[in-house]
């Protein structure tokens, strides 16, 4: 398998013609591509082009990359200062799932879905960043406790008005690259109880990088945080 | 199923996932032993893949003649149907209302049951327009569908003989602007007209359960990696023990559930479980199928197919308990990270659910009850 994907193209320079719409001759993009961008979802390769022909996004000359075998991770600022982030998952060097951490587009939707009753923390003592490390086969297991606190960051920047001890953040994907001293990534899925009756709760994406130094100290880290996510309208099949 | 060769045999024959489209509809010599079938077919996910592809998108239709055996049975919820040239006519019927309808090969999970036989579990996304005529959903409307479908397959020297299909059809009502809940119990009203022994295999298919479970014969062996789902799903449903179940799931997981269910976490995963316990009561589940292959960056899919039954008596999304015993059966495929679950893609045919709780598929009140 490794031999295959080493002929395959960059998986960076396939994504950057993904994200503006354009289908690269030979590109590396699954046929299950499953897409979650501007507040949008899209399933299959061709809806995912489509997705990004209407709704493109141009990256800048020089976004601050993070890349392993399994996943890659971009942030980027928009013209106007906004910090935004691309997750992919790599199959084989080939882009199967992508994540797009940003503004949500005008015509922003999501299905109807039955609604669902759940309790996030299963206990009083609540953790406000959920995951654990052997969940993450890319990530040094020494950098989780970095990932929950880059996890928490995200939350804390996200809660407005604060609700924080009913809030949470899931940890979605997390890789290190580099070792000790590396850089490391967290896609954070988040869900944000409002400080409302009745009680509302909305969904963002987050994606955080950071560097830690050979003692393992976060030095430096980014963050970009999505707009709030469209809420599922409720399907209620008692309903007349 | 003790005779049948590892589940990870074969590494080669590799799944669907992160797979290009060039790529799988590329020809590939033949990897697999595979007596009888096509020499077109490299191995049994090309066969699935391919097949598939060349029926539905090469339009091909007539290709069911050398695909399903002639005395082939289908399963669903709706009830099952048999023949080869029921196939074929059904196929038509879908593709002269949908016929832009992609077939996406989400995943293939397989097994090689005994020498020659095989059992696939293929995970399809389907993408459709209706420009022709629906007999559910009328004309040329233009609406898209997006629905999940897992399609259970044996196969034996080319033939489907036996097949299992579990679709995401409320979620596809919605999508074609339709209510499930109005769809189901027109369904229902239908239904309760004619020889209502033609409703029988519900019955058959509810004992079934019922005496499986009684008899707890069929279970993973704990090597394979389907006994922890299967310990997980067990441990939920019947035991009730629904944060023990979630010890073989990651904090991290995802789920996705039919008419739309979608979230992450455990506490999202126990609540869609519950849910769908918390409506029946006197539950009884079986497994009855399991399948593993890996995946790319080592992790493993595994597929469980699932009959429960329970009498509806609790409230829930169906609507006020009617007394009457509602039959599901469905598909959940897992991805396994480290032995974990990180992913839960069920599906199940929830309008078919609701038909029985209208009292449609032969699905009686209860004596002395008022549903």
């Amino acid at each position: 398998m490794s031999a295959a994907a080493g002929l395959k193209p960059d998986p960076m320079a396939v994504l950057g013609v993904l994200l503006r719409g354009q289908a690269m001759a030979g590109g590396a993009v699954a046929n299950t591509l499953r897409v979650d961008a501007f507040g949008l979802a899209t399933f299959g390769r061709t809806d995912a082009l489509d997705l990004f022909s209407t709704h493109p996004l141009v990256l800048s000359a020089a976004p601050h990359v993070l890349q392993s075998s399994q996943a890659l991770a971009v942030l980027d600022e928009t013209p106007d200062g906004r910090c935004i982030g691309v997750f992919a998952d790599l199959a084989d060097g080939v882009i199967a799932r992508l994540w797009v951490v940003a503004a949500t587009a005008a015509d922003a939707h999501c299905e109807a879905a039955v609604p669902v009753a759940r309790d996030d923390f299963l206990s009083q003592l609540r953790l406000p960043c959920q995951g654990e490390a052997v969940d993450h086969p890319g990530l040094d297991a020494a950098a989780w406790p970095d990932v929950l606190a880059l996890g928490t960051e995200a939350l804390a920047a996200a809660v407005e008005p604060a609700a924080a001890s009913s809030s949470q953040a899931v940890v979605m994907r997390a890789f290190s690259v580099g070792g000790p001293g590396g850089l490391i990534a967290a896609l954070v899925h988040l869900r944000l109880q409002e400080h409302t009756a009745p009680r509302r709760a909305h969904r963002r994406l987050a994606l955080a990088t950071a560097r830690r130094d050979v003692t393992g100290t976060l030095v430096h880290s980014r963050l970009a945080i999505s707009d709030p996510l469209p809420e599922p309208a409720p399907v209620f099949f008692s309903a007349p | 199923m003790s005779a049948a060769p590892p589940w990870d045999q074969l590494p080669e024959v590799r799944s669907p996932a992160g797979r290009t489209a060039a790529e799988l509809l590329a020809q590939r010599p033949r990897l697999q032993a595979l007596p009888g079938f096509d020499p077109v077919y490299s191995d049994i996910v090309d066969y699935i893949v391919r097949c598939t592809h060349r029926i539905w998108e090469e339009k091909n239709v007539g290709l069911c003649r050398t695909h399903y055996a002639d005395s082939c049975v289908m399963h669903t919820l709706n009830g099952p149907s048999s023949g080869l040239e029921v196939v074929v006519q059904g196929t038509l019927a879908a593709l002269a209302a949908y016929a832009d309808r992609q077939v996406i090969a989400d995943d293939v999970i397989w097994s090689e049951d005994s020498p020659g036989l095989f059992y696939s579990s293929h995970r399809i996304t389907s993408r459709s327009t209706l420009e022709g005529t629906d007999a559910v959903y009328g004309q040329a409307t233009g609406r898209a569908q997006m629905a999940t479908t897992v399609a259970d397959c044996v196969v034996r020297e080319n033939l489907i003989v036996e097949e299992w299909l579990f679709r995401d059809n409320a979620r596809a009502a919605l999508q074609m602007g339709h209510a499930p809940g109005a769809a189901a119990r027109a369904q229902a009203d239908a239904d309760r007209n004619g020889d209502p022994a033609r409703h029988a295999w519900r019955q058959a298919w509810i004992d079934r359960v019922r005496g499986h479970s009684q008899t707890g014969k069929t279970w993973p062996d704990s090597t394979h990696p389907a006994y922890g789902p299967a310990r997980a799903l067990h441990a939920a449903w019947c035991d009730d023990l629904y944060g023990e179940a979630a010890q073989q799931v990651s904090p991290s997981i995802e789920v996705l559930w039919p008419t739309g269910r979608s979230g992450w976490g455990r506490g999202y995963w126990i609540g869609c479980l519950m849910q769908l316990r918390a409506q029946l009561q006197h539950f009884d589940l079986a497994s009855e199928h399991w399948a593993a292959r890996p995946l790319p960056n080592d992790e493993v899919a595994v597929a469980l197919r699932w009959s429960a039954c329970g009498v509806h008596a609790g409230p829930g999304p169906w609507g006020p308990p009617t007394g009457r015993e509602i039959l599901v059966a469905g598909s959940s495929h897992y991805v396994l990270r480290q032995g974990r679950i990180v992913r839960d893609q069920t599906v199940f045919d929830e309008l078919a659910v609701l038909r029985q709780v209208h009292g449609g598929l032969g699905a009686a009140a209860p004596a002395g009850g008022s549903a």
